[in-house]
């Protein structure tokens, strides 16, 4: 086989790691499909229903699942980018390229679900709610991340800015995560936090877990954020490295 | 009396998955397009030599 074959993705220098890599991946990937049919399961035949809202209350589960898995891949990007910024080493870029990427298609996930749940409960797709606002902020502002890194041809600018970028742009997050508790005038629920903070506020969809519920939502948050956001980051950055090879041996091949 | 909001459950259910489902997708194309690279690029070595 020659090099060309036998640089990229598929078989890296060091085979025998490289294999055992593969194989671990895959069998992370195979429990995590297993792990995720599990709480979709739970989600739908022991969670129960609530009786206010019917049917629709069980996106809840995924909605807050999808919003933390975003935190933490959008928190290994800040890390990366810290790094990054330390070492120069470009596998910390693609780290954080990586939790970039998934942090956004869970955050899409999160809006989705946000405004399919608000539509019958709350009658309308979308309000511009402090929350709903800043969640719309924060996935606007990693979109354009993608954008503006796209932009850059120099690899060590692209790296350098993404880097920053990567960790200014956390604040959106951060920011998200807390308005709920400095903005009374939300009418988004906060439901984790026991009913503490929607009693007497303008909260609207609020309700009360069973111990049931609590369960399946500690199952489904523990399979969204070590499952799903992890291994869909190692396929990504696996992506990358071979796409990182390609480029190398393309420049190597011009240049003979 | 409870509402039936079945046809929103299914509908985020529908947009959750099949949003996981095209990411793995998006995944899956641009890992094939890179190996269509790299068997390009092998191939013109090949052809590169063969002529030298």
């Amino acid at each position: 086989m020659s090099a060309v074959q036998g640089l990229p993705v598929y078989q890296p220098q060091e085979a025998g790691a490289g294999e055992s890599r593969t194989r671990l991946l895959q069998g992370y990937s195979v429990a995590t499909l297993l792990l995720l049919t599990l709480s979709l399961g739970l989600m739908l035949a022991y969670a129960g229903q609530d009786v206010q809202q019917g049917e629709v209350q069980r996106l809840f589960y995924v909605h807050i699942a999808s919003f933390f898995g975003a935190f933490f891949s959008f928190g290994a990007a800040v890390l990366a980018g810290i790094q990054y910024l330390r070492t120069r080493a470009a596998r910390w870029d693609t780290l954080a390229l990586a939790g970039i990427e998934v942090g956004l298609l869970l955050a899409f996930i999160n809006l989705a679900t946000g405004s399919i749940w608000a539509r019958p409960i709350w009658n309308t797709w979308w309000t511009w709610d402090p929350r709903l606002t800043s969640a719309a902020v924060m996935f606007l502002t990693y979109v354009a991340y993608l954008m503006l890194r796209n932009g850059i041809d120099n690899p060590e600018r692209r790296r350098l800015f993404a880097s920053i970028y990567g960790i200014l742009a956390f604040g959106t997050v951060v920011f998200t995560l807390v308005i709920i508790r400095i903005r009374p005038d939300t009418i988004h629920p906060t439901v984790i936090a026991t009913q503490l903070s929607t009693s007497g506020s303008e909260a609207e969809g609020a309700f009360e877990m069973s111990s049931r519920m609590t369960q399946t939502l500690l199952f489904t948050l523990a399979v969204w954020i070590f499952f799903v956001t992890p291994a869909l980051m190692w396929w990504r950055i696996r992506l990358e490295n071979a796409a990182e090879r390609l480029h190398r041996l393309k420049a190597q091949y011009l240049e003979e | 009396m409870t509402p039936d909001t079945t046809a929103y459950m299914l509908l985020g259910l529908i947009v959750t998955f099949g949003s996981v489902g095209l990411y793995v997708a998006s995944l899956f194309y641009r890992s094939s397009n890179l190996k269509q690279d790299a068997a390009l690029l092998d191939k013109l070595k090949n052809d590169d030599q063969a002529r030298a």
